[in-house]
């Protein structure tokens, strides 16, 4: 019922909206709706998808207002739904004051995307990017709930450094919204033996990012971390109450970006380490741990025409950095890792409109989640993936 | 001996033919008319950084430093003509990219977007007639009520 009032809504607006945005007197609105198809020649990547499945799409209306020259409010509203995981349920996406003191601090207080690589906190606009699919070997939507946002304070600011270029920072600190029905319990339920999560907390959340603009006209640089301490419980497929702890679950990504012209050149290098602690109560059995994965892609994207560009890009994922060939472990050997080649079209019809078209090819299936599928028999599978979006 | 010559004169034409559409890139935007960046002509401020209008532009700057620290006020002319050359010189962007930065901003409440106006002759008007404005114009426009400003790095 929400879905369809939400969607009432933004049609209404597009319909009554000519131009790029709508503005209602000093209140600027601007939104989007996309909607994509998945399809995969093996896998459940996410729910649906081996047989085809329109659950993948996004739709976000924000409003936004000056109200002095240093202060601004705005909020988004954002459903999604992606196989199994938002189902299309209205949150609020961000919503913060943002006080501008000078170009070197700025203040910004309320729920705050998290500065988190390049592309974190556009993760869920598909009109900024050339692909469908962010790299999942950093972006891996399992993950974004837990690395998306944080409802606290953030303090950011651009240090000019002369000849040396510039530095362009953000540091936040607060508490992750982590639902229990979000991306990041379905990971904990992959790691089998569990049947149902029942709480997350992620109470403390620090991330920030800096950011280089080197002398190099167009090579930025930049080293972003988030660290977090989650608080889980949930019940084992012998309905027996267990206590997750990850303190911390922390991720680092280093980040690079060339533009040249209508060419961009990204790469981007992940670590994440999880310190755990297991306990389940009734048998009074503990265990204790670190887990740290690895993710990297580099990608190529040129913009051939006004309406037309083009990307490819290559991605690796381990969910065990220490055993990227799967020696160390009794599971099958592509098990260990995810290798992909990605290749995306993207065609902007007009100012608003903009449809997508995207290959992955990929070799291993370590986030290939076991309850979406439990068939590991196959090394080297597709996915496919296009895409239709209207923005104002 | 006469096939190794054509060689070297199709081989001279293919070096001559690449040089030229090299040069047919590039040409145009060395002989394109600079920029101007115009301010509303009550500005005490006359000149301003490259880094400076690029930090504008990009929604960083916010207030000018001047005594009362008037608010910002920056003008997009998308469809004209200078915009391309505008933001690839000050923004270090192209067009789209330009556009796909603001649209980033926008959608992580990071900023709102920037006005945009149609010609030059409303680029003016806008600028002159509003405290704090910057914009800018292909030479040639008439400068009624505006100033120009040196770019200093």
């Amino acid at each position: 019922m929400k879905k369809k009032i939400i969607v009432q809504l933004v049609f209404g607006l597009f319909i009554l909206t000519e131009s790029f945005a709508f503005n209602a007197g000093a209140v600027d609105i601007h939104g989007f709706i996309s909607q994509g198809y998945m399809k995969s020649d093996e896998y459940d990547y996410f729910v649906g998808m081996k047989d085809g499945s329109f659950q993948i799409n996004e739709l976000g209306l924000n409003f936004s207002n000056k109200l002095t020259k240093r202060l601004r409010l705005g909020v988004q509203f954002f459903a999604r739904d992606l196989g199994n995981i938002g189902n299309d349920e209205i949150v609020v996406d961000w919503a913060y004051a943002d006080y501008y003191f000078w170009e070197w601090l700025g203040l910004r207080a309320g729920r705050m995307k998290a500065p988190l690589g390049l592309y974190n906190e556009s993760r869920d606009v598909d009109a900024v990017r050339t692909g469908v699919f962010l790299p999942q070997s950093v972006y891996f939507d399992i993950l974004r709930d837990s690395l998306l946002a944080t409802n606290g304070i953030c303090m950011y600011g651009d240090i000019g450094m002369g000849v040396a270029g510039s530095l362009s920072y953000q540091f936040q600190a607060g508490a992750n919204n982590v639902t229990n029905d979000s991306g990041t319990a379905q990971g904990v339920i992959a790691l089998g033996g569990i049947s149902e999560i029942t709480s997350i907390e992620a109470n403390q959340s620090l991330s920030g990012r800096v950011k280089w603009l080197t002398p190099l006209s167009g090579l930025t640089l930049s080293v972003s971390n988030i660290s977090l301490d989650m608080e889980i419980e949930g019940e084992t497929d012998f309905t027996v109450p267990f206590a997750l702890e990850y303190k911390p679950f922390a991720t680092t990504v280093y980040s690079m970006e060339y533009i040249w012209n209508d060419l961009v050149i990204t790469h981007e290098y992940e670590r994440m380490t999880i310190d755990y602690d297991l306990f389940v109560p009734a048998i009074s059995y503990r265990e204790s741990g670190r887990e740290k994965l690895l993710g990297w892609y580099s990608g190529v994207a040129y913009r051939f025409c006004d309406w037309f560009e083009g990307g490819v890009a290559y991605s690796e994922f381990y969910d065990k950095a220490d055993d990227r060939d799967g020696s160390a472990s009794d599971r099958l050997k592509y098990q260990a890792f995810q290798k992909e080649i990605i290749f995306s079209l993207r065609f902007d019809i007009n100012p608003n409109w903009i449809v997508k078209f995207e290959d992955h090819y990929i070799d291993g299936n370590n986030q290939v989640m076991i309850q979406y599928d439990d068939s590991y028999d196959v090394r080297r599978w597709n996915l496919w993936l296009a895409k239709v979006t209207f923005m104002f | 001996m006469n096939s190794l010559s054509g060689v070297s004169i199709l081989s001279k034409k293919s070096i001559f033919a690449v040089l030229l559409m090299i040069l047919a890139v590039f040409v145009p935007s060395l002989t394109k008319a600079e920029v101007l960046i115009i301010v509303n002509a009550k500005s005490p401020l006359k000149q301003i950084s490259s880094e400076d209008v690029m930090n504008i532009f990009l929604g960083k700057k916010l207030t000018w430093e001047d005594e009362k620290s008037t608010e910002v006020k920056f003008v997009l002319m998308p469809e004209a003509e200078c915009h391309e050359e505008f933001v690839k010189k000050f923004t270090k962007k192209s067009a789209a990219q330009f556009k796909r930065y603001w649209n980033n901003m926008v959608f992580t409440g990071k900023g709102m977007m920037p006005k945009s106006i149609n010609s030059a002759e409303e680029m003016i008007r806008f600028v002159s007639e509003t405290d704090g404005a910057i914009g800018y114009v292909a030479p040639g426009a008439p400068l009624d009520g505006v100033a120009v400003m040196d770019i200093v790095d």
